[in-house]
């Protein structure tokens, strides 16, 4: 046990490793390539809603010459509409881009997240059993909806800015060919210079604050999960104390990130009219030294003071990107990790004939450089017998069982099911044949029914009653108002542990496999309800396998073999001359 | 609604003045610099212009953008303001309501909701208050500013130009109907979606086992594209709103031009004015364009605050008697149950129908029954964390309504079945009970309750870290850690229920003995089903289905071969150390 709480530290620095911003924009624009053509389309409007945009301006200051320099009476009604079409045209491409981009990114959010859960299942339990539920389960759905930013705000800005800009530029040259060069540096300040450099002025402000937000959110899970004993020690003062710790740590670094975001804004503003004072007084020289006409000032300025738009998306967008990209590291970082187990690949489907469990010389650690907290240990549970775990608390009973499942490697010796190697054994058919009643079993926030027929939503209930009655736990479920169709969160800690238990047990009679895993079964029944599932116990083993995990062996328990464990390691005792063993008798001893 | 929300907030008005005013000012610079450009064309285009006019505009062009900077930083920094202390203060308020709230209702919400709206709900409020609030003034005030400054100009373009401005909130007004319909549903898929999620990552070994992971893949991808489709949904309505605001103020802007124009033709206005109202035209309608892309942020706070005002408007369950008689005076802990009637809600089946019993200051009081027979509602009665329907329940003859809250839990320490570790160390966890506790008094506690080996065989002993829920450590591990910790609080009154449920029978022994001598001074209620650890006890209450059946000692039950007798006939006939005390009789 001590070492799985060694093994901590050296996680944390793990999953903080730091990925250049390359690689995030690289994998994050690997995803888009399903949804390109989406993009393709959102790209397009974007290029018209910025051009309407310019053109409306610009025919508008050109309207306006031709009746300075042409005289009155030169407007027709066709130009004037022409106004108000490309106004139309503009905002119907604004709604259509905005449409597109939206639908890209909010489809791979989706797609995300589903992909995330597909890559923590390889992970669990070895990988997982130190990351804290807030940390996975809400930090990463608000990390998922941080990525929206990429998706939706920034590629396609930033392919409709460059667009965009090549035409303005071109439209200059055409009037005086000094002017895109006078134009462009300003553009490459604000798309590509100013985005590229605010980074590192955030100064992993964006890092900070995900961080600080993910410490609050597993804070306040732990704060809502454990609230009874909050009340009963009084906690709840110190607990909404630090939950406004917390608030006021993320407030401090969100009032960084604000003023940096403010400064940005002015700077862009400021970029942006400077950019327009210099054309004004390039412009001004051209026309002063004859170069320029009156209508190509005009035009010149008004193409360079409406030209803005798409660039400056693009260098606000890097201040949010901050955030964004570390969002995206922490969801990569943790796709990234590798199994503790890794499936052998030529691992066989078929099912072994017979299911004798065997663990021969097994030894195994938690962490490389611990000592082993099982070693050398031999076990064998034959097929229709139950074997009896016997042990103190801490022992190392309960990692017997997580070896069986291959939830960790084993350094040394070799467990095998009827004969085979569990290695071999492709683990998703290794899992099908066993069932497990443990301590930390799940009961999921659905009814009692789902709970029940997990994974089988098609379950006769005839068959989840005969389950459930085995288990003693009918009468009780129907007591309930709602009964079988009662939800587990409803009833939330109402539930009592000696219900629980007996809901997992009819959930693993449901699933009626070869072999079954009990691990304390009964730790929280009363004597009567023991018995009960002792017998059924005894009765079930007359076909399966059965391992039974106990500090407290139960009057009722035929088991026909016991191990007593010790140390990580294990003392065989034939059940049929229990009283004549001594090592038996001196451990009963001891413990009564 | 609106009105809720405004209240919720509180706001300071000083800082959205302070918001409202910065706008204004960084309003005004832009169109300085605006009219310095037309200034200038018009004098190029009238070909009155000389480097000395042109570079002294400049010069003042430059310097109004220096002051552009400033101001734009601090309207941000205003904005963060407003919205940072609404934040903390709602987020406290939150957690302050659940705490005094009726259980129930905490027991009801999922976990991930929960968190969901207190993390990120609030924050989604934030940005309304610090961005959106300020500009539904601003979107009436920069129009009006503009007017004014037009019509030094022109009064009619100006005129005009105002006039449509209205058009964009009413032809809103009715296309909002429609979007908050879809709002409604929007913010509670997001909390189930992330409750499902929480639920599946703390579940998410019980899967693999039964070989359900891609099952359940499945339905959270099924899951994330009905939120995605009602995302879009919202979005579409959003962006439909954000249509037809653009609509009218681009073709606001083209009237603007065409008046501009019209004027300009008919020798109404001069040039630099021509071109002044091309460039301003769209001003007019920026703030409540603006307005409208701030909603798409705000929204999300909008929906989230339903959830928010659902925690706050819960009505409190306890009237917390913060004066009166603050402690529980005396020596005298007894605690006397009278007639208490406790169904959880008020349409679900009865818990406990009438129970009266008496617990004795010095002496062990066990409660013994069926599991499910309301044993353990009786300790969290005692707690007062649920409320009972009728009866009465009194500690040294006072009715604990009347107890302070915190006082009373004070009196008392408990563990309960399923004993909640936090994340955090050993120590840490420890504390609680006792802050102020020596490292000593730790030890010791850790001693009786037959820890200490454990926590020392530790690298770090009690400062080791526990991970979420104590997943690391054993359950047996973690009861004995619940029972250091409720020793050390060293309270009048300790309930243990299931307190050795998952602890071997070495340990139990001891941690007996010591139990033994520490409920001399104290009133110990025992709720168990072990015959070893009952047979300790000074009293045995027999309860079913809700009712006491029996009271007495061991043997008296035994021989009047009741339900007692039922439930321990058994276990007392195959207990070693029970025959060997009949034998010795």
């Amino acid at each position: 046990m001590d070492d799985k709480i060694d093994t901590k530290t050296s996680f944390k620095v793990d999953s903080t490793n730091r990925m250049s911003r390359l690689l995030i924009i690289r994998r994050l624009l690997g995803m888009v390539s399903p949804v390109r053509q989406l993009m393709v389309i959102a790209i397009i409007f974007g290029v018209f809603n910025h051009l309407a945009n310019i053109a409306l301006m610009v025919w508008g200051a050109y309207l306006i010459s031709s009746v300075f320099i042409e005289g009155p009476l030169s407007i027709t009604l066709l130009d004037i509409s022409l106004l108000f079409v490309l106004g139309g045209i503009k905002a119907l491409s604004s709604y259509v881009e905005q449409n597109k981009n939206h639908d890209v990114a909010f489809r791979l959010l989706a797609h995300l997240r589903t992909e995330l859960y597909r890559h923590l299942e390889p992970l669990t339990p070895a990988k997982l059993i130190d990351k804290r539920s807030g940390d996975l389960g809400l930090a990463v759905s608000s990390d998922i909806e941080l990525i929206e930013v990429f998706f939706a705000h920034t590629i396609s800005p930033v392919s409709i800015a460059a667009i965009v800009s090549v035409i303005t530029l071109t439209l200059l040259g055409t009037w005086w060919i000094i002017l895109p060069f006078v134009l462009l540096p300003f553009l490459i300040l604000l798309g590509i210079i100013l985005p590229l450099t605010w980074d590192g002025f955030l100064n992993s402000c964006g890092h900070q604050i995900r961080s600080e937000m993910v410490e609050t959110n597993a804070y306040l899970t732990d704060s809502l999960q454990g609230f009874k004993t909050i009340l009963q020690f009084n906690q709840g003062e110190i607990r909404r104390q630090g939950i406004s710790e917390r608030g006021s740590r993320i407030n401090h670094l969100n009032q960084q990130y604000a003023s940096r975001e403010g400064l940005l804004l002015g700077l862009v503003g400021a970029i942006v009219f400077l950019a327009d004072i210099v054309m004004l007084i390039v412009a001004t020289e051209g026309v002063l030294a004859g170069i320029l006409s009156v209508q190509g000032i005009i035009i010149v300025v008004i193409i360079t003071i409406s030209s803005f738009g798409p660039i400056t998306a693009v260098s606000m967008v890097s201040h949010h990107l901050s955030q964004t990209f570390a969002a995206a590291e922490r969801l990569f970082n943790l796709m990234d990790e590798e199994p503790a187990i890794i499936e052998t690949p030529d691992c066989s489907s078929i099912l072994p004939h017979r299911f004798d469990i065997e663990f021969k010389n097994v030894t195994f650690s938690y962490s490389p450089n611990s000592s082993p907290i099982i070693k050398n240990f031999n076990f064998q549970a034959a097929q229709n017998t139950i074997v009896a775990l016997l042990g103190n608390s801490g022992c190392g009973k309960s990692t017997v069982l997580k070896l069986l499942l291959r939830f960790w490697e084993i350094e040394s010796g070799e467990i095998t099911i009827g004969g085979v190697n569990i290695k071999s054994i492709c683990l998703k058919d290794l899992h099908s044949m066993i069932s497990v009643v443990a301590p930390d079993s799940h009961l999921f926030d659905t009814t009692i029914r789902e709970n029940i027929a997990i994974g089988n939503p098609s379950a006769n209930m005839d068959r989840i009653i005969e389950c459930t009655k085995k288990a003693q736990i009918h009468c009780f479920i129907m007591s309930l108002p709602k009964g079988y169709d009662t939800s587990i969160g409803e009833l939330g800690d109402k539930l009592s542990g000696g219900e629980c238990q007996r809901i997992i047990i009819s959930r693993a009679l449901m699933a009626d496999t070869p072999i079954l895993l009990l691990d304390e079964p009964t730790s929280f029944l009363d004597s009567i309800n023991e018995n009960a599932i002792q017998n059924l116990v005894n009765d079930l083993s007359k076909e399966r396998t059965v391992i039974l995990i106990t500090h407290r062996l139960s009057s009722h328990a035929q088991v026909d073999r016991i191990f007593l464990m010790s140390e990580g390691k294990c003392q065989d005792i034939l059940s049929d001359n229990l009283d004549d063993s001594e090592q038996y008798v001196s451990w009963k001893h001891m413990t009564s | 609604m609106s009105n809720r929300l405004f209240s919720l907030g509180n706001i300071s008005a000083r800082w959205v003045l302070g918001k409202v005013l910065t706008d204004l000012l960084i309003l005004l610079t832009t169109v300085l610099i605006i009219d310095k450009v037309a200034y200038i064309v018009g004098l190029v285009v009238l070909g009155t212009i000389t480097r000395e006019l042109l570079y002294s505009a400049v010069v003042i062009m430059v310097i109004i953008l220096i002051c552009r900077i400033v101001l734009s930083w601090g309207s941000s920094s205003i904005a963060f303001r407003i919205s940072a202390k609404v934040k903390l203060m709602i987020r406290d308020r939150i957690y302050s309501k659940l705490l005094n709230i009726e259980l129930d209702y905490r027991d009801a919400k999922k976990t991930g909701a929960l968190v969901t709206t207190t993390i990120e709900g609030v924050e989604a409020l934030g940005i309304f208050y610090g961005r959106f609030f300020p500009q539904l003034f601003l979107s009436i005030l920069i129009p009006a500013a503009l007017y004014c400054y037009l019509s030094f100009y022109t009064q009619q373009i100006a005129m005009i130009l105002i006039l449509c401005v209205p058009i964009i909130p009413i032809s809103i007004g009715l296309v909002q109907r429609w979007v908050r319909r879809v709002s409604k549903t929007h913010w509670h898929t997001y909390e189930d979606l992330n409750a499902y999620f929480l639920d599946s990552i703390q579940g998410i070994t019980t899967l693999k086992l039964l070989g359900l992971t891609n099952r359940r893949t499945e339905k959270i991808s099924q899951k994330s594209w009905d939120f995605r489709n009602k995302t879009m949904k919202l979005l579409y309505t959003n962006l439909t709103s954000l249509l037809v605001m653009d609509l009218i103020a681009l073709l606001g802007t083209a009237l603007g031009i065409t008046l501009a124009l019209l004027y300009f033709e008919s020798g109404m206005i001069p040039l630099p004015v021509a071109i002044l109202v091309l460039l301003i035209s769209y001003e007019f309608f920026r703030p409540l364009r603006q307005l409208g892309s701030y909603f798409h942020f705000a929204m999300q706070g909008i929906s989230a605050s339903k959830s928010i005002l659902e925690i706050l408007n819960q009505s409190e369950e306890f009237e917390n008697t913060s004066e009166g008689e603050k402690c529980v005076p005396g020596v005298n802990h007894d605690i006397k149950f009278k007639e208490v009637w406790y169904s959880y809600g008020t349409n679900t089946s009865i818990i406990l129908r009438g129970v009266s019993f008496i617990a004795k200051t010095g002496k062990i009081t066990a409660i013994v029954g069926q599991s499910g027979s309301g044993k353990t509602t009786i300790a969290d009665l005692i707690t007062m964390l649920y409320k009972p329907q009728s009866g009465q329940i009194l500690i040294g003859d006072r009715d604990i309504q009347t107890i302070n809250r915190e006082e009373l839990r004070h009196q008392i320490a408990m563990v309960p079945q399923n004993p909640f570790l936090f994340y955090g160390s050993i120590r840490d966890n420890l504390l609680i009970a006792k802050p102020s506790a020596t490292d000593n008094e730790l030890n010791l506690v850790c001693k009786k309750a037959g820890i200490l080996n454990f926590i020392n065989s530790l690298p770090r002993r009690l400062d080791s870290s526990l991970t979420e829920q104590a997943k690391n450590i054993s359950k047996g591990q973690i009861q004995r850690i619940a029972i250091a910790r409720a020793l050390l609080k060293d309270s009048p009154i300790l309930i243990l229920d299931e307190p050795t449920s998952n602890i071997d029978a070495g340990n139990e022994v001891t941690f007996l003995q010591t139990l033994k001598q520490i409920a001399m001074m104290k009133t110990t209620i025992l709720i168990t089903h072990r015959l070893s650890t009952i047979l300790d006890s000074d009293r045995i209450v027999v309860i079913d289905d809700g009712i006491i059946v029996d009271e007495g000692i061991h043997n008296e039950l035994i021989a009047r071969d009741g339900v007692y007798a039922e439930l321990f006939h058994d276990q007392a006939m195959n207990d070693p150390l029970y025959r060997t005390m009949m034998i010795e009789k």
